[in-house]
């Protein structure tokens, strides 16, 4: 039995969505105005009919839809999800008109793999990509990126995380900032330091590495936002494997790192706080849990032999690992080698890897590791309980922020978000054997992971001829993974309360 | 912090397994006869030497931690853990002196199996065993099938509010009778009652099938222990397809589907209470999941053409899909054929059937029906509430003997159990793959070692790698006990080094 | 009630019982490999090893044949074949006619006008005989399915001690026998077809001594241990 939303509900959705479309249609007209300036004209006017229609249905939403309410939790959620949709259609439309798609779902899929800060790519020839269309593939990922940062703090983790269940009203917490628009322009700070510091240290390493003139610029901004969004683009079809430069590929280290680090624990850094660390629990958890997968990965690794030396094993599985585990999806190895050459050990580890991912409030995807903690601090707690007297209360705590008393909502919350994103990804590899008959379970379950915890780690089987089915299927577990699953639940279960609920 | 267990909970746990052996070493004594009278002397002397050793072991611990103390349940889980370590341990002794067992390893495997009510096998040339050795593998399956609903229903699974939870959110009043003796004295009436009539079903079932009246005895007699438990141990190499009846497998699903049903619902159809069959979640939830596995089977089998009528179609495939939803496990093909003729979508129903299970408090294996009920409700319940924040309170009910509201904690413990099992599925999949197995089929078989299934693609083997065999029978363990038992064992060691005095 | 520590003694005991099972199992080792053998003279296979079967590959290529009785006596078996051929490509062997050989298993199910029987083609069967004469361990059991029609030959079922009947079979392998529910069966062609190349035999192995006498020591011990602690529950 629902309750249909009412007009002003509808409104405040719409003119949020609104408002996103017209943020990213500016940001796109930006691009449009530099590919003009470099003479890229093509691009230019590909960019600008995308930007011009997002400007365009954004304007015109936002008048017709004037609202003085604020966005409630559900209404909020809502709004995400479907403003990822709204953007995703706006993005594909450039994109398609480039003529580096074959069809426009691909392009749709390439948009929506930017915006959700995967990685997965549908694109053909990038190698002779324009610069321009392949600096908006960035663009798309750096936007998404802030928007999951703020989506993330105000919405979701703050459901999962802070209380005993979604239930929207215990959302209020302090470490919640006091306005989405302040949330906006902190995280914008954050970011734009951590871009621009990045960009300066990466422009360094690829001169190093032989890059020269306007490319240096190009490639760093390319390399940079990829890493820091943990999205995954690259320019080049080699990924990082096109530098040949361990320099670059240190570089990058730290940059998904930050990415995977919560936006709480940066701007601790940021006021120069001294945080306690080593007493947050995701902190604890990822470090361990990121140690664990590197030595996994190259004990794999040494086993199947792929890499001769102990050199070239340990730069391509640590980098693997952390591109993996921050959800990056940078590589510097051919991912078909994944497949074929890494045994089977290692590519097992990465998948691990992914399906943990990097830390609440940040950009990564996956679990999060707070979420894996929580679930072990639970079954210790559980096996506490069942060897103490039976008088005895047992009372487990844990860190985030401060220190809080672990309860049955939070393993519920965290347990069941893994269950789904387990069972989802065997589900989906599944239905990928019947699409696909070139793909091993091994493979699909690979691709299913990576795509649900917006990853963008690639064994190489999804290719552009890949049936629509396919593409799509991949393309719901991004969305589903990004917006932590309940979001796009919520926004199903308005959208038919819209339709059928009662008045 | 954990308190140091001291010698009183030592003593405790001494005395109830020593009580165990001790009853071990009597059950032996039934093969034993079977052995004289069939003359087989060396297996009458390999039972006399297991039965000599379990009693002799058991009375001595009995006699050294003699004690009047009471099981608490942190000893009763620690109890039941060690006692399916230790039973195989035991009944792998006759077995291993069979000389159907590559090494004492594969005995103990097979031991483990049976009394997990399993049903994988490392038996060689089975066809070739004498009847009292494979009556006693058939006699693990009951043993271990009957055991396993009295831990959890008297022992653990519902005297302690606390501990329940953690199995699957039942609370205190489920007890279904006031004490352990009378509940353990139902279960064997009830046993007994099955057996009875199971035998003779199975018997003349066999008669008509044109066995002789000694031999289908026999057959029905183990057949009955195999299904009514689960297990899916059978005496011959070919499981079911040996038998060429289709009463016989007639009877079987119903003896199977006994068999997966909880003993709470067994009692309140023994009092007469139909409705709760259609009102139980658990109930409820696996005609749902059944269905679904049962049709995605028959739609996989049909399109990869393997049977070329549709009475075989529905014979076969209805058959399979019962005995792997209810984690029995008898197959009425080759195992191999699952992996050349069944094509891809058939074994994957088979494998998702496994993986769910029958009733909790039932000798069925899998996550169990209550698990996947709650979470599915709780997953319900979080989007309606996502959904409609405003209107107050979401109310989501369920029943299980009467109505219920679901509460954070039963779904947490459901949850977390689920996912240590899918990651126990995942995690075992991996060491086969570590040895070369496709993962497709090593999946299969690590699931169905879990859930205790039994079925198998053939990947299992005598010449299989050690360390797989052991993974698996560490999965058999802990897919029966459903981990708390073992992970209280586990605490208990670390308790006993690091623990606070 | 006070809480007593674990004492080191105890510690000790149980480390004793420890040294006391592994000593147990050493033994029961030992008694195991110890097992007086008889093994059985080999079997061998019963055609020569040239004339192996054509069929290798796995594909699906045969039309469900018309089986017409008169047909019967015209057909050319493909050539011996082995049960673990035929389940690894069911497909390819489907309605094919073939020659098997096997050791008869378990029971013999008379009915309907016929007898269902497990033909076993392992190394147990062929061989080195039943598992118990030799401890030559050679993995599982491998068969196929056989019905014969009426009259049957005097057939002895291999169980336990025995190696049963080894007999000769042409056939029509069925990868889907409708008449048997689907399961995968060879039909003989007739009751011509089937001959009997080996009769059954028992296996007649000698007691195992040792085993009887460590299993007499063991059950006198728990009889004493027992008794004993009979004795001194009575006595309080």
């Amino acid at each position: 039995m629902l309750l249909r939303p009412n007009r002003a509900e509808v409104f405040v959705v719409l003119g949020t969505v609104g408002k996103a479309v017209l943020v990213l249609g500016l940001a796109t007209f930006g691009l449009a105005a530099i590919a003009l300036l470099a003479g890229d004209v093509d691009s230019a006017a590909a960019l600008a009919i995308g930007a011009s229609l997002g400007v365009g249905a954004g304007t015109w939403t936002r008048m017709h839809t004037g609202t003085r309410r604020r966005l409630t939790w559900t209404t909020g959620v809502v709004a995400a999800t479907t403003s990822w949709v709204a953007c995703t259609l706006m993005a594909s439309v450039p994109l398609h008109l480039s003529g580096h798609y074959a069809s426009y779902p691909d392009a749709v899929f390439e948009a929506l793999s930017g915006l959700t800060t995967t990685g997965l790519t549908l694109v053909q020839d990038i190698d002779h990509m324009a610069p321009a269309m392949a600096l908006y593939r960035h663009v798309l990922e750096l936007s998404g990126a802030l928007a999951t940062v703020v989506v993330g703090l105000t919405l979701l983790t703050a459901a999962t995380a802070t209380s005993s269940s979604l239930d929207p009203s215990d959302v209020r917490d302090e470490r919640i900032m006091p306005s989405v628009r302040r949330m906006w322009r902190l995280v914008g700070e954050v970011a734009a330091t951590t871009v621009g510091v990045g960009l300066v240290v990466m422009s360094a390493a690829l001169l190093v590495a032989g890059v020269r003139g306007w490319d240096v610029l190009v490639h760093g901004v390319s390399l940079t936002i990829s890493a820091a969004t943990t999205g995954g683009f690259a320019l080049t079809s080699h990924s990082v494997g096109f530098y040949h430069s361990a320099l670059v590929e240190i570089v990058l280290i730290p940059l998904m790192l930050a990415g995977a680090v919560s936006f709480t624990l940066h701007r601790a850094a940021w006021r120069g706080e001294r945080w306690p660390l080593t007493r947050e629990l995701e902190v604890r958890v990822l470090l361990a849990s990121m140690f664990a997968i590197a030595v996994i990965v190259m004990l794999g690794l040494g086993r199947s032999g792929a890499t001769g030396d102990v050199v070239p094993l340990f730069r391509r599985g640590l980098f693997t690992t952390i591109a993996a585990h921050t959800t990056t999806g940078l590589h510097n190895v051919s991912p078909r080698l994944l497949a074929t050459d890494w045994g089977l050990l290692a590519p097992a580890g990465l998948v691990a890897a992914m399906a943990v991912g990097g830390m609440t409030g940040s950009t990564a995807g996956g679990l999060k590791a707070l979420r894996v903690g929580l679930i072990g601090k639970g079954l210790a707690a559980d096996v506490r309980r069942v060897l103490l007297p039976e008088a005895a209360v047992v009372v487990a705590t844990f860190t985030w922020g401060r220190r809080r008393k672990l309860e049955h909502g939070h393993v519920r919350s965290s347990a069941t978000l893994l269950l789904i994103l387990l069972v989802a990804s065997l589900g989906a590899a599944t239905a990928v054997l019947f699409l696909d008959s070139t793909v091993n379970l091994t493979e699909a379950l690979f691709m299913a992971i990576s795509a649900a915890s917006n990853s963008g780690q690639t064994v190489g089987t999804l290719t552009p001829s890949d049936p629509v089915a396919l593409k799509a299927g991949y393309g719901l577990l991004m969305l589903l993974g990004r917006l932590e699953w309940i979001a796009v639940f919520a926004t199903i279960g308005f959208l038919y309360a819209s339709l059928r609920g009662r008045q | 912090m954990l308190i140091r267990p001291d010698r009183d909970d030592l003593q405790v746990i001494g005395f109830y397994l020593g009580k165990v052996m001790v009853g071990v070493g009597y059950v032996l004594g039934a093969p034993m006869l079977v052995a004289a009278v069939m003359g087989d002397w060396d297996d009458l002397t390999a039972f006399l030497l297991g039965a000599g050793l379990s009693i002799s072991i058991g009375r001595l611990a009995e006699r050294r931690f003699a004690t009047t103390q009471q099981l608490d349940w942190s000893h009763g889980l620690v109890t039941a853990a060690l006692s399916w370590l230790l039973g195989a341990a035991l009944f792998a002794v006759p077995l291993d002196l069979s000389g159907h067992y590559g090494s004492y390893v594969d005995a103990y495997f097979e031991a483990m199996s049976g009394l997990t009510a399993t049903g994988l096998t490392l038996t060689q040339d089975i066809d070739h065993m004498s009847v009292s050795v494979n009556l006693l593998r058939h006699i693990t399956h009951f043993l271990g099938g009957q055991g396993i609903i009295i831990v959890m229903l008297t022992g653990l699974g519902s005297s302690s509010g606390q501990v329940s939870t953690l199995y699957v959110g039942e609370g205190r009043d489920d007890r279904i009778l006031p004490n352990v003796v009378r509940t353990a004295r139902f279960i064997y009436l009830v046993a007994s009652v099955y057996l009875v009539v199971g035998t003779i079903a199975l018997t003349l079932a066999g008669l008509v099938a044109g066995f002789s009246p000694l031999r289908s005895v026999i057959h029905g007699l183990n057949l009955f222990m195999a299904a009514f438990d689960t297990g899916g141990f059978a005496t011959n190499s070919t499981s079911i397809s040996y038998y060429h009846s289709a009463a016989i497998e007639g009877v079987l699903i119903v003896l199977m589907v006994a068999g997966a049903l909880s003993f709470l619902l067994h009692y309140e159809l023994w009092r007469g209470r139909r409705r709760e069959v259609l009102e139980n979640l658990e109930v409820r939830t696996i005609a749902v999941t059944g269905l679904i596995t049962t049709s995605l089977l028959l739609l996989g089998l049909a399109r990869a053409g393997t049977f070329t009528d549709v009475g075989s179609l529905f014979r076969k495939g209805v058959f399979s899909a019962i005995s792997a939803h209810t984690s029995t496990g008898f197959t009425v093909n080759a195992s191999r054929m699952f992996v050349t003729d069944w094509g891809r979508i058939a074994p994957a129903a088979l494998l998702m059937a496994l993986a769910l299970g029958g009733m909790a408090s039932s000798t069925a294996g899998g996550v169990k029906g209550i698990r996947v009920g709650l979470a599915a409700k709780s997953v319900s319940r979080d989007v309606r509430r996502a959904i409609q924040p405003d209107a107050a309170v979401v109310a989501v009910t369920y029943t299980q003997r009467h109505r219920r509201r679901i509460t954070d904690a039963p779904v947490r413990s459901a949850i977390t159990i689920l996912v240590l099992y899918v990651l126990l599925f995942l995690s075992g999949a991996l060491v086969g793959v570590y040895y070369g197995v496709p993962f497709e089929q090593a999946l299969f078989e690590s699931t169905s070692a879990s859930v205790n299934g039994g079925m198998s693609v053939g990947v299992l083997e005598p010449g299989t790698p050690l360390p797989m065999k052991l993974t698996y029978t560490a999965q058999m363990w802990l897919g029966r006990l459903e981990f708390m038992a073992v992970f209280a064992l586990l605490g208990y060691g670390i308790a006993l080094v690091h623990g606070r005095i | 009630m006070t809480r007593r520590p674990v004492s080191a003694r105890a510690v000790g005991e149980i480390a004793v019982a420890v040294v006391i099972v592994i000593a147990v199992i050493v033994t029961i080792r030992i008694l195991r490999d110890s097992a007086p053998q008889a093994r059985l003279p080999h079997v061998g296979t019963a055609a020569p090893d040239s004339d192996d079967p054509d069929i290798v590959t796995c594909e699906r290529t045969l039309p469900d044949a018309e089986e017409t009785q008169q047909a019967i006596d015209q057909v050319e078996p493909v050539g011996l074949i082995s049960s673990t051929e035929v389940l690894e490509c069911p497909d390819a062997f489907d309605q094919q006619v073939v020659v098997y050989v096997g050791e008869v298993i378990g029971d013999v199910l008379n009915r309907d006008g016929g007898a269902w029987l497990l033909v076993n083609d392992d190394d147990y069967a062929l061989e080195v005989g039943p598992l118990r004469g030799h401890g030559d361990y050679r993995g599982g059991n491998s068969g196929l399915a056989v019905w014969l029609p009426a009259p049957l030959p005097d057939l002895e079922p291999g169980r336990g001690d025995v190696r049963g009947t080894v007999i000769q079979v042409r056939g029509r392998i069925h990868r889907s026998d409708a008449a048997d529910g689907g399961g995968l069966t060879l039909r003989a062609l007739s009751a011509d077809t089937v001959s009997i190349l080996r009769e059954a035999q028992d296996l007649d192995r000698p007691v195992h001594r040792a085993q009887a006498v460590a299993a007499v020591l063991f059950a006198l011990l728990a009889a004493a241990i027992t008794l004993q602690a009979r004795r001194s529950e009575s006595r309080r």
